[in-house]
């Protein structure tokens, strides 16, 4: 198991409101596999994934990933910077770095050693090779998708957390997008976690949940 | 630190172009302008000391002994050798000059003819190797004072009026042999060379630059140049600092101009700052971003400021561009000369300063939360 949640609860406080926004959640992803979550617009998807992620707290439960309980992990930058890559919505993309720079950011934060050669065989896997010397203002939507992917796999992480990553994509670029996670799934046995509105992304979920009223349940 | 360093660059310098926002570069202008300007200004001062010191040196000798108690002259005239040059031992009394119906308070210096000419150095009118007995050597402020040319008689007649057996005071007829000239403290309006025959016992002098004899042996108080000009010593001391103090503020200025400058790339960044930390860069190194931001313009402009001064200050010493008039100013070239300390402890003190200002902006990072700025963007 890649990835074990256990009771998880998250409630914000809303002026004088509480709104339970996830309420004992409980589920596992095993290595390799693509989960995909719907729900509608508020429903928690961005919260669950961004608690997932290490990015925000949940009020209780436990996650275990890659055999590491993260509520007692002091260091949560470096088993992010190691085990979780992100992609959004939007490709956030930091316009004043040419891509190859983009990609290469987790493995300047983890100081690592860069083989260009592997790097030029990633840009060519992703039909990207001619503009790693770009700057992200240059590509087009989709382009800049795929090199936010590339930079959310560049240091293998054993989960990929991907929150509506088609959301702002024409359909052309959408099913490049499924395609690609795809390949990647395949080739890679990276694991994905996908929270979609769009039913064709959700469709190769190899486990497929919806999430409503705080509730994440299995279809 | 590799990627801390790209990404400060690349917010300083946008896609490898010099397009750096305007409030950059009023931040980089002012640091330039305060440290050029500290630098200029303390080296001009610098440089008016060293003069002072120079000129004086030249009629007074880096060090004086007075011997009020005798102790070093009798402790010493085993081997003091009044031909011996390296050293003045000489009396000093107060006399009035009268030259034809004017007269004028003075200083007598009376030395030995080996002392006057090799261990001062008068910068004298007319070549002279050897003075005599009724021969004095006076400064051109006083000649031109008292109409004197060389060749003139004078009579000096002392202070305190010495009787002689007769009750008439004593009066020497003496002439004037040569003039000197020397461009500080009005020296050359009442200091007067005249020769010592024998030393009295009586205000009785050494001056010396560096005798080894005399310091050692003397328990007597060794005065430098800068004690016989503490006053005036201080006062340029002084005003080097006020200088130094003042024209910081403008460093100050520029430092506050940084700050905001820090405070508008954060806001625009904000975004690109949470995607960092989403990518594992902690609270600390978004910090450093900044502070190496800030340190590029500050180090760049503060090193630049103190690099075009210093070029001034040395084109001004080989070519003299900014001339002076002597008249006013002692000198016919402005002096300027700086010390690695002086700029030491300016390039220490402005980057400090920089550093505080470029933290205070940086205090959101701590409760900076990366999901809530990702999931709310438009
Ligand atoms: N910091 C917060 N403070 C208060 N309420 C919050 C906060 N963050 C999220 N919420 C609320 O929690 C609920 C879940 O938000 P979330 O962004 O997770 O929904 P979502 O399923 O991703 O929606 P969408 O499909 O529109 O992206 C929403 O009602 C939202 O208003
Ligand atoms: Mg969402």
């Amino acid at each position: 198991m890649i990835l074990s949640v256990k009771n998880l609860s998250k409630n914000f406080r809303d002026g004088k409101k509480n709104l339970n926004v996830l309420q004992d959640v409980s589920f596992d992803v095993k290595k390799g596999e693509i989960v995909t979550i719907k729900g509608p617009s508020g429903s928690g998807k961005s919260t669950l994934l961004s608690i997932l992620g290490t990015l925000d707290d949940a009020d209780s439960g436990k996650i275990v990933i890659n055999s590491t309980l993260i509520n007692e992990v002091k260091d949560l930058n470096k088993l992010r910077n190691l085990n979780i890559g992100f992609v959004f919505q939007f490709h956030n993309l930091i316009s004043e770095l040419t891509l190859e720079e983009n990609v290469l950011i987790p493995k300047m934060i983890n100081k690592e050693e860069i083989d260009n050669q592997k790097i030029e065989e990633l840009f060519t896997f992703f039909d990207l090779q001619d503009r790693m010397k770009s700057f992200p203002n240059d590509l087009s939507g989709g382009e800049k998708q795929r090199v936010a992917v590339m930079r959310a796999i560049i240091n293998n992480p054993s989960i990929v957390i991907a929150d509506e990553p088609t959301g702002n994509l024409d359909k052309e670029n959408v099913l490049k997008i499924i395609a690609l996670f795809k390949k990647l799934n395949i080739n890679n046995k990276l694991t994905f976690i996908i929270a979609t509105h769009d039913d064709q992304i959700f469709e190769i979920g190899h486990s497929k949940y919806n999430l409503e009223s705080g509730k994440l349940i299995k279809i | 630190m590799k990627l801390y360093f790209l990404i400060a660059k690349r917010f300083l310098f946008p896609n490898k172009r010099f397009s750096s926002s305007i409030v950059n570069f009023i931040s980089f202008i002012g640091l330039f302008i305060g440290a050029a300007a500290i630098v200029l200004s303390v080296s001009v001062l610098n440089g008016f000391q060293d003069i002072l010191k120079s000129e004086y040196i030249k009629l007074n000798g880096q060090f004086l002994i007075e011997d009020y108690d005798k102790q070093l002259y009798e402790s010493t005239k085993r081997y003091l050798d009044f031909n011996d040059s390296t050293y003045s031992i000489h009396n000093l009394d107060e006399l009035l000059v009268i030259a034809q119906n004017k007269q004028s308070l003075i200083q007598l210096k009376s030395v030995t003819n080996q002392s006057l000419f090799n261990f001062y150095d008068l910068n004298l009118k007319e070549n002279q190797e050897y003075l005599s007995d009724n021969e004095i050597i006076i400064g051109s402020s006083l000649a031109s004072r008292l109409n004197l040319a060389i060749g003139d008689n004078v009579r000096v007649v002392s202070k305190d009026f010495k009787f002689n057996y007769f009750g008439i005071p004593e009066i020497r007829e003496v002439v004037v042999a040569n003039i000197f000239t020397n461009r500080i403290l009005r020296a050359d309006d009442s200091l007067v060379f005249g020769l010592l025959n024998e030393p009295s016992i009586e205000n009785l002098y050494f001056e010396f630059n560096n005798s080894e004899a005399i310091i050692s042996n003397t328990s007597s108080e060794i005065l430098s140049w800068k004690d016989r000009n503490l006053q005036l010593f201080e006062a340029t001391e002084i005003e080097k600092k006020i200088t130094f103090f003042t024209l910081s503020l403008i460093i100050l200025v520029a430092s506050f101009n940084l700050c905001s400058s820090i405070m508008q790339i954060t806001s625009k960044k904000l975004k690109d700052l949470a995607v960092l930390m989403s990518l594992g860069v902690n609270k600390s190194g978004i910090k450093i971003i900044f502070i190496i931001y800030s340190y590029l313009i500050g180090a760049g402009a503060i090193l630049s400021g103190i690099f075009f001064a210093v070029l001034i200050i040395y084109l001004q010493n080989s070519f003299s561009l900014i001339k002076l008039n002597p008249e006013f100013y002692l000198v016919d070239t402005l002096p300027m000369n700086i010390f690695i300390g002086d700029i030491f402890l300016l390039i220490v003190g402005s980057l400090v300063l920089v550093g505080i200002f470029s933290l205070i902006p940086l205090r959101f990072v701590k409760d900076m939360s990366p999901n809530q700025i990702i999931n709310r963007q438009i």
